[in-house]
């Protein structure tokens, strides 16, 4: 308010900020923000890099590099990471796994978000049966322990990329489902709503033209956060080698395979680890920031 | 209240036969279990003896009221391994989990009220910086890594307490440690907002102004009613511990649920997962029942909402 009176007094037209530049300018404040922005992006770069141009010491066993120390230590940057019980390098392979471990928690973060989006916006929509079945399933899927559930499916579907997805998609869709209900519940009420349904639009059309773009920013915040916890979740499944099979790497599986010989050579157990903190760490702090940046009570 | 709760426990009815479904479906839909548990090799006469042994010949609804009066009667079948009852078998390792599991939430409880509280009253000071700052690494850490740091650093370099197994008081710290690192990062960050929260409320500055000592401000004024919020959110966290306990008690081998779950899911014994399923969920049902009963019985509010 007194910037615009100030302007008004200065004689000058009231700057007006647009509602995504003062989101932006919310989002982008705080350097943890930033940080973890940079970091996301150069993971993704990482990520889209050819599998074939990674080096062969990532693929090829050599025995005599077996265990080899981490050229952090020895003040090298040749096998900075260090050497599998395979002799294979670390470093590379945490890079070569960036690839699968995104892929995974990012395609099963979209099918779930599409599933638990519209299973949410059909039954604040509907209401009746359509609520009332959509509401129970939410609550049975809420109950069941995630991981149990994902390693008996993945267990029972095999244990490929397509299926981890599949599988992370189907128990992860519910927490949708049940914020963008609550969401939509109080959107149907409002006058836009009547408006629309009074010129006769369709169910459909009402669906995804006007309540889909007003429910869209907790959406994409869901979908932030939920990659973080997919990751987690993809991990500790192929730690526990129910995950995809080698030669597909995912960090939980490099973890998985470094635990046999963790006495030996603890830096093929520690460095993919925390790869994956620090993903899962700035995905949660990305999606706190959008949330606030969402969140019309923040004060810039 | 008594009408509320008739009407909560009506709708936690179909819940529990909608687990009971899916956990039936979990082992059949996506593939048969006698090729599940045979192999692709198995001659044919074995699959057909299988599936007339564990009445896998008969339509799907059959079998799936055949089940559901198994469960009503206590009976979930027989682990193909063990040739013993599910439920027996379950028994046998509930203590160990359940041990595990209560250490855990009173670690998260312990920590969480102390760091969370001081935090709070310190808003913005250093320590409360580190303290944000631990949070969000406890909620990025996977519970598998943290166990296996624990035991590279604590157990094996430091040699102060045993790797794995259950035992003595000794047995249950990292454990518990790694169980607990998810509860205590959360319960320390709700305790913190909550009591943010509560200390802006105005019969806390009527408590300051009579002259009430600090301490006892926040004890008996502010505590009191940030403790009810955090044990009901504590509480509904039991599946996301239930998830905790399987990579838990797989690091530390300890002889609990959750790596006996695991164990049956790497053998195919598929009676024993549908069995420990079944059994965990339908508990996470009943826990988050009683403590909505016990929130309305509290709090008059929610019963008419």
């Amino acid at each position: 308010m007194s910037a615009l009176s100030e302007s008004l007094r200065a004689g000058r037209e009231p700057a007006v900020q647009s509602v995504w530049a003062r989101r932006f300018g919310v989002f982008w404040r705080s350097w943890e923000t930033r940080i973890s922005t940079l970091l996301l992006l150069v993971m993704i770069g990482v990520a889209l890099v050819p599998t074939s141009v990674w080096p062969d010491t990532a693929f090829d066993s050599n025995l005599t590099l077996r265990h080899r120390e981490p050229g952090l230590l020895m003040g090298t940057t040749d096998y900075l990471f260090g050497a599998d019980a395979l002799g294979r390098d670390v470093f590379f392979r945490i890079l070569m796994g960036t690839k699968l471990t995104l892929l995974i928690a990012g395609l099963a973060t979209l099918f779930a978000t599409i599933i638990g989006s519209a299973a949410g916006l059909c039954a604040a929509y509907f209401r009746g049966w359509v609520d009332m079945v959509v509401s129970r399933l939410v609550d049975i899927m809420l109950a069941f322990p995630i991981l149990l559930l994902v390693l008996a499916l993945v267990a029972a579907l095999g244990q490929s990329v397509s299926s981890v997805i599949i599988v992370l998609a189907l128990s992860g869709w519910a927490g949708y489902a049940r914020v963008i209900r609550s969401a939509t519940l109080s959107l149907v009420e409002r006058e836009f709503v009547e408006a629309a349904r009074c010129t006769g639009a369709r169910s459909g059309h009402i669906l995804l033209r006007h309540l889909l773009p007003n429910v869209a920013s907790p959406i994409l915040v869901l979908s932030t956060l939920n990659l973080a916890s997919f990751i987690l979740t993809e991990s500790s499944v192929s730690f526990l080698g129910l995950g995809p099979q080698p030669p597909a790497v995912t960090w939980g599986a490099l973890i998985g395979d470094g635990r046999n010989y963790m006495y030996d050579a603890w830096w093929a157990t520690l460095f993919p680890g925390l790869a994956i903190i620090l993903t899962v760490l700035a995905f949660n702090l990305v999606g706190d920031a959008m949330r606030d940046a969402f969140d019309p009570h923040t004060r810039q | 209240m008594l009408a509320y709760a008739i009407r909560r426990i009506l709708i936690a009815i179909p819940t529990l036969i909608g687990i009971t479904l899916i956990t039936f479906l979990l082992v059949r839909v996506t593939g048969d279990p006698a090729r599940f548990v045979l192999g692709d090799t198995a001659p044919p006469s074995a699959i057909e003896a299988f599936r007339a042994e564990h009445g896998l010949d008969k339509p799907l609804p059959v079998q799936f009221v055949n089940y559901l009066a198994g469960v009503a009667r206590g009976d979930l079948g027989t682990s193909l391994r063990y040739q013993q009852p599910v439920l027996t078998l379950f028994a046998e390792r509930l203590p160990a989990t359940i041990q595990l599991g209560l250490s855990a939430y009173i670690l998260a409880l312990l920590v969480g009220v102390s760091v969370g509280v001081y935090s709070a009253l310190r808003a913005g000071s250093p320590l409360d910086k580190v303290i944000r700052v631990s949070v969000l690494f406890g909620q990025a850490v996977p519970g598998f890594y943290l166990g296996l740091v624990l035991i590279i650093v604590v157990a094996v370099g430091l040699g102060w307490l045993p790797t794995g197994g259950r035992g003595g008081l000794s047995h249950l710290v990292l454990p518990t440690i790694t169980l607990a690192s998810y509860l205590v990062a959360f319960s320390v960050r709700f305790t913190r907002s909550v009591m943010l929260d509560v200390l802006h409320h105005d019969y806390i500055r009527t408590a300051r102004a009579k002259g009430v000592a600090e301490g006892a401000v926040i004890r008996r004024h502010a505590l009191r009613n940030a403790l009810i919020p955090l044990v009901t959110v504590l509480a509904l966290q039991s599946s996301v511990v239930f998830s905790g306990a399987v990579v838990t008690e797989t690091v530390f081998s300890w002889p609990g649920i959750g790596r006996f779950a695991l164990q049956a899911i790497s053998t195919r014994d598929f009676p024993v997962i549908q069995g420990t399923v079944l059994i965990l969920t339908a508990f996470v049902v009943l826990v988050n029942l009683i403590v909505d009963l016990a929130y309305a019985y509290l709090d008059p509010r929610i019963r008419y909402s």
